[in-house]
């Protein structure tokens, strides 16, 4: 009887540790934690994708099930194409929650970027847009 | 009654097992997909920073070739952006070892002339990571395949 407790204790141990595991595998997989709050440096390319345009730094501070929002700053400037400097992040996550859109907003005037994320794992993927203007756009964790 | 219990006890400890044994197989195989540490050959985009600053300090494209039965990864790369000469060649030959137990790649670029750039390259999913030297001057590279 001792027995089957004290074998009952060490299979319920390890069931939970190869859960806490196995989920937290699944969660990275499946999209629990495709956005995080967390810096990025971004680069903007040309529709060529041969030259970067612009680089700088993003920030998502909040997010929750749907919106997410922060800020960024272009700090490399190889165009003079987009008369924005630094600004403001609205976003939405798709129900597929690999893929989001986002607007980074000007803080000092109307104009914006438009940016359609196909991925959000650890690299953001996906085209940017201002007004007739548009290119592949790459962000990644900035460690 | 006592059989019973240890019945119970026996059938509990059995299905729990085999839960277990069920997620250890299927987070092996998760793990294997996911950390699939060595990166492919192929055309990398990448961009350099130097420690401590913001602003990119080099980048461009660089081939990627890696031979399986010495480990030896070889290419050439081409900066489009050099700024404070990062490279001391704007063209030149990448020359290097894999070591995929370590999930690691470290290589030389440059011509028979120049090659003091260093870099350590690791694969990240998405994205292949690392850090560079280069004489006196050091910082992280990021590069992800030009096809994507």
């Amino acid at each position: 009887m001792k027995i089957s407790k004290i074998l009952l204790v060490i299979c319920v141990t390890f069931m939970f540790i190869t859960m806490s595991g196995c989920s937290s595998m699944f969660a990275h997989i499946f999209g629990k934690d495709h956005l995080n709050d967390k810096k990025y440096r971004f680069l903007l390319f040309d529709n060529n994708k041969e030259n970067i345009l612009y680089g700088g730094y993003l920030e998502i501070h909040s997010i929750d099930d749907k919106k997410f929002s922060g800020e960024f700053k272009i700090i490399d400037v190889f165009s003079e194409s987009i008369p924005i400097g630094s600004g403001i992040i609205d976003g939405i996550q798709y129900d597929d929650r690999d893929k989001a859109q986002m607007i980074m907003k000007s803080k000092s005037s109307e104009e914006k970027i438009n940016v359609e994320l196909d991925k959000t794992w650890n690299l953001l993927d996906g085209k940017w847009s201002y007004k007739n203007i548009s290119g592949k756009f790459i962000a990644f964790e900035n460690n | 009654m006592i059989k019973r219990k240890v019945l119970l006890l026996f059938l509990n400890f059995t299905i729990l097992l085999i839960i277990g044994l069920i997620q250890i197989s299927c987070s092996s195989v998760i793990s294997t997909i996911v950390n699939d540490n060595q990166f492919s050959d192929g055309d990398y985009f990448f961009v350099l920073y130097r420690s401590n600053e913001s602003s990119i300090s080099a980048y461009g494209v660089m081939s990627i070739y890696y031979m399986s039965y010495d480990s030896t990864v070889t290419g050439s790369y081409v900066a489009e952006y050099n700024k404070n000469f990062t490279f001391p060649v704007e063209k030149g030959g990448i020359i290097g070892k894999a070591n995929w137990s370590s999930g690691e790649a470290k290589i030389k670029l440059g011509t028979s002339y120049f090659s003091n750039v260093e870099m350590t390259l690791r694969k990240d999913i998405d994205i292949v990571t690392g850090d560079w030297t280069s004489g006196y001057s050091s910082g992280k590279i990021y590069a992800f395949k030009k096809n994507k």
